[in-house]
């Protein structure tokens, strides 16, 4: 490339200091749950495990100058019971090594901190839930006990412990949560703290328990030992507060000691705001991050969808932040920091925030990533455990959308000789289709990531020119890969005067959908519901109708939700617990699936269902029955599926030959 | 009639990358279009051209290069090509350059000349006037529209809020802004005269290139980069503040395409073709 990454990104990849410990640069893991501890019962849980300390360090592998290590404190203080305490003396040894490891990479490692309050509800049945007064989290239903003075000081005393032996176990720093979720925020939070005692009522006075745990840590680890702030600047509800209220808390807390405020905002009531997807725009919480900047000396941590370095260095060289954090991105690709380091700006993996993968932790899951197959997998396919093929083999895959492109890119890097071929004329398959959906122009990140690395590594990708039996024979090659993806199934149903279309005709051909639309939904996936936000959006009246209790059950929570406000507000409606019964004329006929009632939609112009597909696998079947190559299927030509599992399908699939 | 166009060759800014160490453009290697209001005033005299039986001549000032402009003028239908072509033109600002294209046009001879409004890349919208100035006749700007009656033009000038009418007896400048015009379909034709070189030898020295040009420019800075970002007032109620990020502190637009109805005309004469 021969440009200067260190001229380049002249700020993202200089040190910086944080009290007596110097980052080599600035790029920051943030914190965040992962579900890796270890759960055998209670007491028996919140233990780190060898693949909670191997994710982190593969990030600190990939060239990040921090990594925050995601804590619970107190025995009653985890979201899930899956979520490692870091006041259990039984955790010294991972973290001995996780801290070790991470230091040999260059790297340094905070322990963040947080007992989670109100918000421990997220194990089912939950733990008794604590806030400074009693009433629900407004996100869930499940009360709250008061917390009385001596329950705050024993929770005080475990955030003293855990500092405290894990600065004896290689922790460069603490960082503490008063973020979306967690006890503290609900002390700042003029909203859910009511106290009439010392803790409440004023600013000072809220302000109070956090700056007290804050000085505690501060008399027994010393003065050069950085303790952080994550701090929820904007709680984003109607009854929150908003950035004013965070930029003074951060001024209160610069004066109580603190090295750095690293911003965030949203809260378990506003999800999309905590964990923003693809309809929020990147880097959006800049301006919090530069509020901070006017108002405070100490240094100042942006977050909010940054997943690019450009966008880093420009915010820290507009003097907005002093730090960049990025936690989906270092899912999405570890290695962005080295690759930033080396100019391979076009190998960076970008996250597209869908949280499909990383969401799962909301059900208890482990941290996977859509795009990243080695994410929550670290040990046996993170960085550095691609093996070279023992046998170089002459390998021909069939279609270039991701299970294809996938399964190339992983069986050129180990050194197979491979040719792609494609029967239209573009690569991505139906991510060509997906990224169509308002606000989801992102996805294209799949296929555009994917088709660098084949350039890169010249391996022949032919578009326009299907794979044929004859073509096999003319080449031939070792093994056949067959990617030839899907057919959407439609019924055998008469549709009278309703035009009947299949999602992937109606994205495609949105001339084609009419002014009243009716949309059976019955995948719950982005195919019924993605396809009524496009044709909405572009004004057509949809009603989407679903067996289940909501339409789009199986699409990620928070983009679920904006998915669902943006049908009502574009005049869509939903029709739930209810099926196709029959098409007369115009008239599209619906049933109950419990009460048998039917129901009427009249003058439908357009009938879209969103079936099942059906693998397209007849080149596959043809090569193995004749059994004379290996051949071998994957993605949705083996079972129709999302990206998450066709992409690590495709990544064993290649590893494996 | 006889038209004077004057068009000028600008790098294609959808190709051009900055810098990221020095923040300049890097023009090399970019490829140069025709400034997209030059476009618009030569398709304008193709339309007068036609109405008055009259003549175009194209007129560039610029490198070598800047000739594939006038051929593309020429092949629209242009009579003649002239590139004022010469080094001591060099680093010429807005009024040197009008002084230089002013005195070659004279030598051309005109009655009308047709400029665009300004140019894509340096925007000053000055060497249209400048010409007028020089020549010592009617400079008209942001001009949409020419009408042609006897001896007169009337010029339609948009100022955004109402539309201006000019009459005018020529000779004039008469700056088109309407870039819309550039799109006009047309017909290529094969066979062109060849360019007219000309050199500075007809112009005074110290009124040319460097030496000819007052400006400078004291500084230049990006525009809002301290606000590099969204700005939202906590003040706001929060739906106004989601609501503001997520439209990326934009307006909505509202997207309108084209879809079929049962009653849409296309439709309707898919209907009776079938039918037959």
């Amino acid at each position: 490339m021969g440009q200067d990454s260190a001229k380049v990104f002249r700020k993202l990849l200089s040190p910086i200091q944080l009290g007596d410990v110097t980052l080599k640069n600035r790029i920051i893991f943030l914190a965040h749950w992962t579900n890796f501890g270890n759960n055998h019962g209670y007491q028996e849980d919140g233990l780190a495990s060898e693949r909670l300390a191997m994710h982190y360090i593969e990030r600190a592998k990939g060239g990040a100058g921090l990594v925050c290590v995601t804590q619970s404190v107190s025995p009653g203080g985890q979201m899930g019971r899956t979520m490692v305490h870091a006041h259990d003396s039984r955790n010294e040894k991972v973290f001995r090594f996780m801290t070790e490891e991470i230091h040999k990479y260059g790297g340094k490692v905070f322990g963040q901190f947080n007992h989670q309050g109100h918000t421990s509800c997220m194990q089912r049945p939950p733990f008794r839930l604590l806030a400074p007064t009693q009433m629900p989290g407004p996100h869930c239903y499940v009360n709250t006990k008061e917390i009385e003075l001596d329950e705050m000081e024993e929770i005080k005393e475990y955030y003293v412990k855990a500092a405290v032996q894990e600065k004896e176990w290689g922790f460069d720093g603490v960082e503490l949560k008063i973020a979306h979720d967690g006890l503290l925020r609900t002390f700042v939070s003029p909203y859910l703290n009511r106290r009439t005692d010392q803790y409440g009522g004023s600013f000072e006075n809220r302000m109070r328990y956090p700056i007290e745990i804050i000085q505690a840590i501060r008399e027994k680890v010393g003065e050069g030992y950085p303790i952080g702030i994550r701090l929820c600047m904007d709680e984003f509800t109607d009854w929150g507060y908003s950035w004013d209220y965070g930029v003074r808390m951060a001024i209160a807390l610069e004066e109580a000691g603190v090295t750095y405020i690293n911003s965030d905002s949203g809260c378990f009531s506003n999800y999309n705001m905590e964990i923003p997807n693809n309809y929020i725009p990147m880097s959006f919480g800049v301006y919090m991050a530069a509020e901070l900047k006017k108002a405070l000396h100490i240094p100042v941590v942006a977050f909010g969808r940054i997943n690019d370095p450009v966008q880093a260095e420009e915010i820290l060289a507009d003097g907005n932040a002093d730090m960049i954090g990025m936690c989906r991105q270092l899912i999405c690709d570890p290695e962005t920091p080295n690759k930033i380091m080396e100019m391979r700006l076009d190998d960076i993996r970008h996250c597209m925030a869908c949280s499909e993968g990383c969401g799962l932790v909301t059900t208890q899951e482990g941290v996977v990533c859509v795009q990243n197959p080695a994410a929550g997998r670290e040990k046996r396919l993170g960085i550095g455990t691609l093996e070279p093929a023992e046998i170089k083999k002459k390998i021909l895959v069939a279609g270039a959308g991701i299970a294809g492109m996938k399964t190339a890119e992983i069986l050129a890097k180990r050194g197979h000789d491979v040719k792609v071929f494609e029967k239209n004329e573009e690569v991505g398959g139906q991510m060509l289709l997906a990224e169509r959906i308002p606000y989801r122009a992102e996805m294209s990140e799949v296929y555009r990531y994917l088709r660098v690395q084949l350039q890169e590594m010249e391996v022949p990708v032919y578009t326009g020119c299907e794979l044929t039996e004859e073509k096999i024979e003319e080449l031939n090659p070792d093994i056949v890969i067959a990617a030839t993806g899907s057919k959407p199934l439609m019924p055998d149903i008469e549709s009278g005067d309703v035009t009947l279309l299949n999602p992937r005709e109606a994205m495609e051909h949105v001339e084609k959908v009419g002014e009243k639309v009716v949309l059976i939904d019955e995948v719950g996936y982005w195919q019924a519901m993605g396809v009524a936000d496009y044709i909405g959006s572009v004004g057509a009246e949809v009603t989407i109708v679903t067996k289940e209790y909501y339409p789009g059950k199986d699409i990620e929570e928070t983009c679920q939700e904006i998915l669902y406000k943006r049908l009502l507000k574009n005049g869509g409606k939903a029709l739930v617990k209810s099926r196709l019964k029959a098409v007369t004329g115009s008239t599209v006929v619906l049933e109950n699936v419990v009460t048998h009632e039917e129901s009427r939609i009249e003058n439908v112009d357009t009938l879209i269902i969103a079936g099942q597909s059906s693998s397209d696998n007849e080149l596959y079947k043809q090569i193995k029955s004749k059994g004379d190559r290996e051949a071998y299927v994957v993605g949705d030509a083996a079972a129709p599926g999302t990206v998450l599992r066709i992409i690590f399908e495709a990544e064993e699939l290649a590893r494996r030959l | 009639m006889k038209i004077v166009v004057c068009v000028k060759q600008v790098p294609d800014t959808a190709e051009v990358k900055i810098d990221p160490v020095t923040n300049n453009l890097v023009r090399e290697g970019v490829p140069g279009i025709m400034n997209t209001y030059d476009e618009a005033a030569v398709m304008m005299a193709l339309q007068l051209k036609e109405q008055t039986n009259g003549t175009i001549s194209v007129l560039s000032m610029g490198p070598g290069q800047a000739g594939e402009e006038l051929k593309n003028a020429m092949r629209r239908g242009a009579d003649a090509g002239y590139l004022l072509c010469d080094r001591k033109l060099g680093g010429a600002d807005t009024l040197a350059t009008g002084y230089a294209l002013a005195e070659t046009i004279r030598q051309i001879g005109y009655d009308l000349v047709l400029c665009g409004n300004e140019a894509i890349d340096g925007c000053t919208g000055q060497v249209g006037p400048l010409i007028g100035e020089f020549l010592k006749v009617p400079a008209l700007t942001y001009i949409t529209d020419i009408k042609v009656e006897q001896e007169d033009l009337f010029c339609y000038r948009d100022t955004g809020k109402c539309v201006e009418t000019y009459q005018v007896k020529g000779p004039a400048v008469v700056c088109i802004s309407d870039k819309r015009l550039a799109d006009k379909p047309y017909e290529s034709r094969e066979n062109i005269p060849e360019i007219h070189m000309l050199d500075a030898a007809h112009l005074e020295e110290e009124k040319i290139g460097r030496q000819g040009s007052p400006t400078r420019v004291a500084a230049i800075s990006v525009k809002g980069k301290e606000q590099n970002y969204l700005k939202v007032d906590y003040r706001w109620d929060c739906e106004t503040r989601i609501e503001y990020i997520m439209n990326g502190g934009l307006e909505k637009k509202k997207k309108n395409l084209n879809r079929e109805t049962k009653t849409s005309q296309a439709r309707l004469i898919m209907d009776a073709i079938m039918k037959k």
